[in-house]
């Protein structure tokens, strides 16, 4: 009687073991393939550095929710593994921020167009200023276009969601902004003052919904640039990344390999403080495909109130714990890591991002 | 392929490395890190290096090495805080080993006197006081006025100083008592000595409301004699002369040439004798 009643309860056992397996490979798939088609890859831009995400493990707080998942089926996910997982962990969890400047640092752009960069690296000057103003052209064409830089290049701001408490989260998948009537004098008395923002509380709102706006573009075609040119832009695009990779001997190639290691640690993250203005930096980040190693609230643009306030908003945003990594050319992100004692990595040349890489392979950073 | 793992770092870089992973506190991957560095002299002699090694050394429990690095190299002052911190920690740790029990305040206190912060890491001008610098300023001139101040005048010095009563009427009592202790040892001892030339003790600069011993004066002239020209520092083991000037009760007769670094230590055969005396009072 004892042991017919232990033997049935095995048989249950079991049973529910398999019963649970079947069910978490069914998620997984399930699971897989809504992932997969929210992603369209249809720009397969392999050849000129396109952010890709290392294979690395699923990170402990993805699946929360389909726990009996780990135990089993790990490998079945490493595929489109991308930087931004569905649940991220803490800022406060963070051991590791590398602070990076944007120009001439990751990408070169402006000083192509002055001419340094081909008379430091013995490049032919003509192709050199040429392709800087075809980018430039592309850049502030993106801006202008799709990201409103026509209307906010007065309003600029310090962080994507720095008016985000103007919003009233209305939706707006039918808004039309080009006639809301935010430029116009009626519209309200729209002076952006260094100070701050002025104006009525409609016009903020309007603010607040193309910073919004900006940041959906963002986030849906930040893998997939081309998608957001269309052709027959995408395919001019392409080219100009070729040409320019070749032209400086893949010096973007080089600093993307650096940004993936980081992003394919848990406890590490790449945050980006720039000079320029939000918009075109923003543009930039699209057009250099970095779309992918940064998350928009990672970007801060230090043309309002300078590099050390920016550097200060980010230690408040991580924490003492941190340990932060200043990553530049210049003096002016050099001269506020040493007032702050964050270790400075300088990059003057792609040697220097090699060797940032390197460091980083080895564990060493 | 045997690729060298520092692979052609630049100096700016390995700093950038020691100084990313001590503030991280991954000292066993600044160990790995440091062991990797090709031998290169210039690299080991910067400070940014030394530090990490400093760093790694304590944290094994490498004392002796530690010491020996702090000692070896001149460090710029923004580093003298954390390797100060490094030395003392190490000393009272050895300390304690010995003693086999924790140590009190008064235990570090002796510690830190037996092994003073070596000049590399120290630049010699301030002690860890518990009154501000300018609040002894205040007491020591008034005390030089008049050391017996009414309690009225106590309050207004408290006020001044930004001190409480007990706290002023306290330090003067410590300076009284010290100073009579001081005289009383000079007396006693230019009487055995038999000298002419007994500088009288005059107010060290250095002296504070925790100083349990009188002290000397730093710069005064120096003695006529060879004879009296003895650095007498001994304080259990032989330390360095370049601590401050703090002699003990026992051997307030000599009297301590100002401590320059690098001043040899100078034992007069002729003043052995009475030395003995002084030492076996030392070891009551």
């Amino acid at each position: 009687f004892f042991r017919k009643k232990t033997l049935g309860t095995i048989y249950i056992y079991i049973y529910i073991y398999i019963y649970k397996v079947y069910i978490s490979n069914l998620y997984i798939w399930l699971y897989v393939c809504m992932y997969m088609t929210c992603h369209h890859m249809r720009a397969c831009v392999c050849v000129t550095a396109e952010y890709h995400a290392p294979t690395s493990p699923p990170t402990p707080g993805k699946e929360q929710e389909v726990a009996p998942v780990r135990r089993s089926s790990d490998g079945k996910l490493r595929g489109r593994k991308r930087a931004n997982d569905p649940v991220p962990p803490l800022d406060s969890d963070i051991e590791r921020v590398f602070i990076w400047d944007l120009d001439e640092t990751i990408i070169i752009f402006h000083s192509l167009l002055t001419g340094t960069f081909s008379t430091r690296f013995g490049k032919d000057s003509g192709k050199a200023v040429s392709l800087g103003l075809w980018m430039e052209e592309m850049i502030f064409n993106l801006a202008d276009s799709r990201l409103f830089f026509n209307d906010l290049e007065e309003c600029d701001q310090v962080h994507i969601d720095d008016v985000a408490s103007d919003d009233n989260g209305q939706d707006l998948s039918t808004y039309n902004f080009g006639t809301d009537g935010f430029q116009s004098p009626a519209g309200g008395g729209t002076l952006c003052l260094a100070s701050g923002v002025h104006g009525g509380v409609d016009w903020m709102r309007k603010l607040a919904f193309r910073y919004r706006r900006v940041k959906e573009i963002y986030n849906t075609y930040k893998n997939n640039v081309g998608g957001l040119l269309g052709s027959p832009k995408r395919e001019e695009w392409l080219q100009l990344r070729r040409e320019m990779e070749v032209l400086t001997d893949l010096w973007l190639t080089q600093a993307l390999k650096a940004l993936a290691l980081i992003n394919s640690r848990p406890n590490c993250v790449n945050v980006m403080v720039t000079t320029t203005q939000l918009i075109p930096a923003l543009s930039k980040v699209l057009l250099y495909g970095l779309g992918g190693a940064f998350p928009i609230e990672n970007i801060y643009s230090a043309t309002k109130t300078g590099k050390e306030s920016c550097f200060e908003r980010v230690t408040q945003r991580f924490g003492r714990r941190a340990v932060y990594v200043v990553v530049g050319d210049g003096v002016e992100e050099e001269t506020v890591a040493k007032k702050k004692n964050m270790p400075f990595w300088r990059v003057t040349c792609r040697a220097d991002l090699e060797a940032l890489s390197h460091a980083l392979e080895l564990d060493y950073l | 392929m045997s690729m060298l793992p520092s692979f052609g770092f630049t100096q700016e870089q390995v700093a950038c490395v020691c100084e990313v992973l001590q503030q991280g506190g991954n000292l066993e991957r600044l160990g790995r890190f440091l062991w990797s560095l090709p031998a290169c002299d210039h690299l080991h002699k910067n400070e940014s290096v030394l530090k990490a090694k400093a760093v790694v050394a304590f944290h094994r429990g490498n004392f002796r090495e530690l010491y020996k690095i702090l000692e070896s190299h001149q460090f710029s002052p923004h580093n003298h805080p954390k390797l100060q911190q490094l030395w003392l920690k190490a000393h009272y740790i050895e300390a304690e080993k010995l003693r086999g029990r924790p140590l009190g305040a008064v235990g570090k206190y002796r510690v830190r006197r037996k092994f003073p912060l070596p000049r590399t890491i120290w630049d010699g001008e301030e002690t860890s006081y518990c009154f501000k610098e300018k609040s002894r300023g205040v007491l020591r001139e008034w005390y030089t006025h008049n050391p017996y101040p009414s309690p009225r005048e106590k309050r207004e010095l408290a006020e001044a100083t930004g001190l409480t009563t007990t706290q002023v009427s306290n330090w003067f009592k410590n300076r009284r008592q010290r100073d009579r202790a001081a005289e009383a040892k000079e007396r006693e001892n230019s009487e055995n000595n038999n000298t002419g030339a007994n500088k009288q003790n005059q107010l060290s600069p250095l002296d504070g409301g925790k100083s349990l011993m009188s002290s000397s004066e730093d710069e005064f002239s120096p003695p006529q004699s060879p004879d009296q020209n003895s650095v007498l520092l001994l304080q259990g083991n032989m330390s360095h002369p370049g601590a401050s000037a703090y002699s003990m009760t026992g051997l307030g007769a000599e009297q301590s040439v100002h401590g320059m670094q690098g001043h040899p230590h100078q034992l007069q055969d002729s003043l052995l004798g009475p030395l003995t005396s002084s030492l076996v009072d030392l070891g009551s």
